[in-house]
């Protein structure tokens, strides 16, 4: 859990954007590499490893995927390919669907909405699952948030290409 | 990243795209999913009375390695019995279609699939 040792933030699911990025700027202004100019070339060193540690824990934690991903990793939970048909199916009728609809801005918006709120459910029952240590089952869910997320960006891009 | 010609090939000019009557009962379907990148892979295959593959589609949203290693395996996959089918391995994939490292994985997912048709088929007999 290095990268929350770090921030100094409770391992969870649900964590505070603000707070997060608040430390973030107070982290990397105290390790900033520039600081470090007039020091010995071990402290430049170890500087800029520190640097780069609280950059990589910030992409992380900031991301609801990677950090759900993260937090499965530390507990050791590997996430395997989907083999849920009714689950598949659905996202490829969603596919179909946007390709249906990619001149019809009205209803892509109608379907992004949809999506939006299956995202919103979905980090609602990581967060509980996560708090109840029920690993295997936040595994199942960011999985499936995963693709959901990536129909999600898809819809939002055709919908700026109409604007 | 660039493609291999042969993952081009497939990518542009995709073979076998398309649906079985999943009801048939000498049809079996599998799907996939990589949550790695969120595509999405639907494999399906026709046995014959010789108990060979005679036909073999696919429809795959995903990359173009994805779309590759779907349409290259509804290739591989006729004229096989189901036993020579279940055999084939992602490295198969991987290598005629030269996918890059960071690729692996969608043959991987097609490797997945074929088992997932094959399975899905057994469970209708």
């Amino acid at each position: 859990m290095e990268f929350f040792d770090i921030y100094e933030i409770e391992p969870s699911f649900s964590i505070s954007e603000s707070e997060l990025k608040n430390k973030y700027l107070v982290l990397q202004k105290k390790f900033h590499p520039d600081r470090f100019a007039h020091s010995n070339i071990e402290q430049q060193k170890a500087a800029l490893i520190n640097s780069s540690l609280i950059n990589d824990a910030y992409q992380v934690l900031k991301d609801d995927i990677k950090r759900a991903k993260y937090l499965l990793e530390c507990n050791e939970i590997e996430i395997t390919n989907h083999t849920n048909p009714e689950f598949l199916i659905k996202q490829m009728e969603y596919e179909e669907k946007i390709e249906d609809h990619r001149h019809d801005k009205s209803e892509l918006v109608s379907i992004q909405k949809e999506l939006q709120e299956e995202l919103e459910q979905y980090k609602v029952n990581l967060e509980t699952n996560f708090n109840k240590k029920d690993f295997e089952r936040a595994a199942k869910q960011i999985n499936e948030f995963i693709f959901i997320d990536k129909l999600h960006l898809k819809i939002k891009e055709k919908i700026n290409q109409l604007d | 990243m660039a493609y291999s010609d042969k993952v081009l090939d497939h990518y542009e000019n995709p073979r076998n795209v398309g649906s079985l009557d999943k009801d048939d009962p000498n049809v079996g379907t599998g799907m996939v999913g990589a949550p790695a990148c969120g595509d999405v892979m639907k494999l399906q295959i026709k046995l014959g009375e010789n108990g060979i593959i005679e036909d073999a589609k696919f429809k795959t949203y995903g990359c173009g390695s994805a779309i590759a290693s779907s349409s290259l395996v509804t290739e591989m996959l006729k004229g096989k019995t189901l036993d020579e089918a279940e055999s084939i391995k992602n490295s198969a994939i991987a290598e005629e279609l030269a996918l890059p490292p960071v690729k692996i994985h969608c043959s991987v997912l097609a490797e997945d699939a074929i088992k997932a048709a094959i399975e899905d088929l057994k469970s209708k007999k």
